[in-house]
């Protein structure tokens, strides 16, 4: 019961700051210079065609009087309808996610898969004398090449040497899985680099931090083997750090990888985004940031809640706020 | 932190060197530049080899953006050069444009001028939309006159009509359209896509939405189209040129990154690509199994010095005359455009009847040294397009060079559009932009009147003797008059300097040649690289 209402409240502060976000993304949009009816005439359209076609996007009404039409459809499902293809925007954004969650999760995998084990290691030897150099020169190198720069050199090394996989041809995998699988390695791959770096270097840390605790050493004057006490004692009080840093990159995943998906030419939420931005699509913009948003609030109240089952000690379930 | 610091230059170094090492590095800027091949025929870049049996489709190819228009696929209302090519691939128009800009056949079989102002078009036998029925002189007539009354800006390119009839008789159908005087533009205005023929029976009826749905009587239908991610073609059956078309299918994926299109070329994976960034020229030069091309557009940058605003430095006509002089075009062509490119005036320099860039008042005048010093340049720029930014960067090398102190404004389309086209006056001193300059020389001299061309009012101002210019050269047939009277226009507007043309804007075509056997023309006044596509052939294996 008492987690019950803990979630009730968590939500509830959820929805405060949606509707935050929602009053920010709606204003803001429309305080960058470039009206939508001129972006998307073109500059040969005469003042007249572009006064009418704001008309017809309801573009013409106070922003208050905007804002209210548009909070009031979205608290019943509607965001409203993309200027461009004239489609809804949460059908375009539904074709869209799924792209975007492929990716995400793969490159999430990856990353946990690779920084993890490399963390644990990393902490496992910083008190040898050079210990760990090369798994720390590795995640150094992944926090600090950008994704620009990765993602053009692996787009240049795998058109030009042929390795088994395309680049220049995206496939869903809505449309075919294994195709769909294969062509969304690469910009998985590319973009797990930062999350396995960041996540190896949380890892260290928070391992680190457990290795001090009397119960550690008490494990190692028990005689118990090096990878049972990282298994059964370090591990477990480590997670926490490394769970929030998962459900953070997670939720920075979902809102879509602008470069790797220009890159990659990845039909997903962020060049959707991204493409809406220059038009002045405000009813994606608005939709896009609002899921994003939705995203970051779920993640944080399920980290929360996973933090609590883990490690009593840290519940937040008897707290007021 | 100082690690960091190091692994990100040495990352960044690394990845300089790998770049450099797998692209080619050194070849010459615009090396790959036909006319290398003496055989290929006049105003052609490539050409597909006949001798082939195609092997069918599907052809792949990836362009740069989609079609976005505010009318969506409506082409009457189509202004940007991609939509003008995807919709091409579906409609026709009366007539077409050849190598040289010859104006050919397309819809009309083929055309007479009885006298200055009459156009009699006979209609090909057999011409037949996708849906089985068969084009009419009155969707012809339907089509023009919905255009002319839509207030789209092709619109405006059609000229002084004063009737288009159906004088069919029998089976033939024939259209007639009747100027109210001599207006030499109007078949190179035809030829563009926004003049398309509509199923006006279909329209009218209600049971077609063009803004939603193509049907047409061209090459293609279509089969899918995902906003700003592809388009999915099948040929058309009923086109009445269906036999010759090589390939089955069309599968047209956007792809906004030129990475993305240079990495498709190069792993086979995209048959066809095109770029306006012309360093794609080196960039594929050492690609194998692939040849670039540069295409020379009609479509030209110029720069923008505003003398509406009051609070604009280049009010005053003498300073915008001197930026005009120290400008060196042909710098801009070679650091800016990698070659690929040619200096143009008013009249794109690749065009019959164009005056020459170096002909114009300004190209003879000699600046001092320090003929802009002391003088404060904003220069405004949108951030989308690399050549623009190329430009920008060489301009204000050019006028610093000159004494002025040139600071770079980069910002993205829309707010430079609201600067620019909306704002009155418009909120800059000096911009540069980019103009189609479509098939025929006098047709984007209109945009030199402010009064026809109201987006340029809020920082050009009408000039009685520019205007007059304007509409004497469009009356007059091509020939050496009509270049004479074009030169007055480009001197004229080259004193005025308030749009100050500078050079031909480059546009490379990819070709995966050890796959696809692709006509190109050399020279292309609408941005459609996609053309000749009737001819291409893909190769098996």
């Amino acid at each position: 019961m008492q987690t019950l209402r803990w979630v009730g409240r968590r939500l509830l502060m959820g929805l405060v700051t949606l509707l935050g976000i929602a009053l920010l993304v709606f204003f803001a949009a429309r305080l960058v210079p470039g009206q939508a009816a001129s972006v998307l005439l073109g500059p040969l359209a005469t003042q007249e065609q572009r006064d009418a076609l704001t008309a017809e996007l309801g573009l013409d009404r106070d922003l208050f009087t905007q804002f209210g039409i548009w909070i009031g459809k979205v608290v019943t499902g509607d965001f409203g309808d993309s200027i461009i293809s004239g489609q809804p925007v949460l059908d375009e954004i539904a074709l869209r996610l799924p792209v975007t969650a492929t990716l995400a999760l793969m490159a999430l995998g990856i990353a946990l898969l690779v920084g993890v084990p490399l963390g644990v290691l990393q902490a496992l030897r910083a008190r040898r004398r050079g210990g760990a150099v090369g798994s720390r020169v590795i995640s150094g190198l992944g926090i600090s090449v950008p994704e620009f720069v990765l993602g053009a050199l692996v787009v240049l090394l795998f058109s030009t040497v042929p390795l088994g996989i395309t680049i220049g041809a995206f496939t869903a995998i809505s449309d075919d899985l294994w195709l769909g699988l294969v062509s969304s390695l690469l910009p998985a791959l590319v973009l797990s680099v930062f999350c396995a770096a960041a996540t190896a270097r949380t890892t260290r840390d928070a391992v680190l931090g457990v290795l001090v605790e009397p119960w550690i050493q008490a494990a190692v004057g028990r005689g118990e083997r090096p990878w049972a006490i990282v298994r059964h004692h370090v591990l477990r009080n480590a997670s926490i750090p490394i769970l929030t840093l998962a459900a953070t990159l997670l939720a920075y995943l979902l809102g879509g990888a602008v470069i790797v998906e220009g890159l990659f030419n990845v039909p997903g939420v962020g060049s959707y985004m991204l493409l809406a931005m220059d038009r002045r699509d405000y009813a994606v913009i608005q939709a896009a940031v609002m899921l994003a948003a939705v995203v970051f609030v779920v993640m944080s109240v399920l980290v929360e809640l996973a933090s609590n089952l883990i490690d009593p000690r840290v519940s937040t379930m008897g707290a007021t706020t | 932190m100082r690690t960091t610091s190091k692994i990100t230059v040495a990352a960044a170094a690394i990845a300089a060197l790998a770049l450099t090492a797998c692209t080619g590095g050194g070849a010459t800027p615009g090396g790959s530049e036909q006319p290398a091949d003496p055989n290929l025929p006049a105003g052609y870049a490539s050409v597909a080899d006949e001798s082939i049996e195609s092997a069918g489709g599907p052809l792949h190819v990836q362009v740069d953006y989609d079609t976005a228009e505010a009318q969506g696929l409506d082409p009457a209302f189509a202004e940007i050069a991609r939509s003008w090519s995807i919709m091409g691939l579906v409609y026709e128009s009366l007539v077409t444009v050849g190598p040289g800009f010859e104006i050919q056949p397309e819809l009309a079989a083929s055309w007479e001028q009885p006298d200055d102002t009459t156009y009699v078009f006979d209609l090909q036998p057999g011409a037949t939309f996708s849906n089985g029925r068969a084009v009419s002189a009155a969707d012809v007539v339907g089509s023009l006159n919905r255009l002319r009354e839509s207030g789209s800006v092709w619109s405006g390119q059609l000229g002084p009509i004063a009737e288009i009839a159906d004088t069919s008789s029998g089976d033939a159908q024939q259209v007639t359209i009747t100027l109210e005087t001599p207006f030499t533009p109007l078949l190179a205005a035809l030829a563009n896509t926004p003049a398309a023929i509509l199923p006006m029976q279909e329209i009218e009826a209600g049971e077609l939405d063009p803004t939603a749905e193509m049907l047409g009587s061209g090459a293609f239908t279509v089969a899918e189209h995902r906003q700003d991610e592809s388009w999915s073609f099948e040929a058309n059956a009923e086109w009445w040129n269906a036999e010759q078309l090589g390939i089955d299918a069309l599968e047209l994926t956007i792809a906004a990154d030129d990475q993305t299109r240079l990495a498709g070329l190069r792993d086979g994976s995209t048959q066809l690509a095109n770029f306006s960034n012309p360093d794609a020229l080196s960039l594929l030069a050492g690609a194998q199994g692939v040849t670039a091309v540069s295409q020379t557009q009609s479509d030209f940058f110029y720069a923008m010095l505003n003398s509406v605003n009051p609070d604009s430095p280049f009010v005053d006509q003498q300073l915008r005359q001197t930026v005009n002089a120290v400008l060196d075009r042909q710098g801009i062509v070679d650091l800016a455009l990698a070659g690929a490119a040619v200096p143009t005036a008013v009249t794109p320099a690749n065009l019959p009847d164009a005056c020459a860039a170096d002909s114009v008042p300004s190209a003879s005048a000699e600046p001092a040294a320090d003929a802009l010093a002391g003088e404060s340049i904003s220069l405004l720029i949108y951030n989308d397009d690399p050549s623009l930014t190329a430009l920008a960067q060489v301009v204000q090398q050019q006028l610093q060079g000159a004494g002025a102190e040139v600071t770079l404004d980069s910002v993205d389309y829309g707010t430079y559009s609201e600067r620019v086209y909306v704002a009155q006056p418009g909120d800059f001193q000096m911009a540069l932009g980019w103009f189609a300059g479509y098939g025929d020389a006098s047709m984007v001299t209109n945009w030199w009147n402010p009064e026809t061309a109201v987006f340029n009012a809020g920082f050009a101002q009408p000039h009685d003797d520019l205007s007059a210019a304007i509409a004497e050269a469009q009356a007059l047939p091509a020939g050496t008059e009509r270049a004479e009277a074009l030169q007055s226009v480009c001197d004229l507007a080259d004193t005025h300097a308030e749009m100050v043309p500078l050079a031909t804007r480059p546009q490379v075509v990819g070709i995966r040649s050890d796959q696809l056997s692709a006509s190109v023309l050399s020279d292309e006044g609408y941005g459609d690289f996609l053309r000749l596509i009737a001819e291409f052939k893909t190769i098996e294996g």
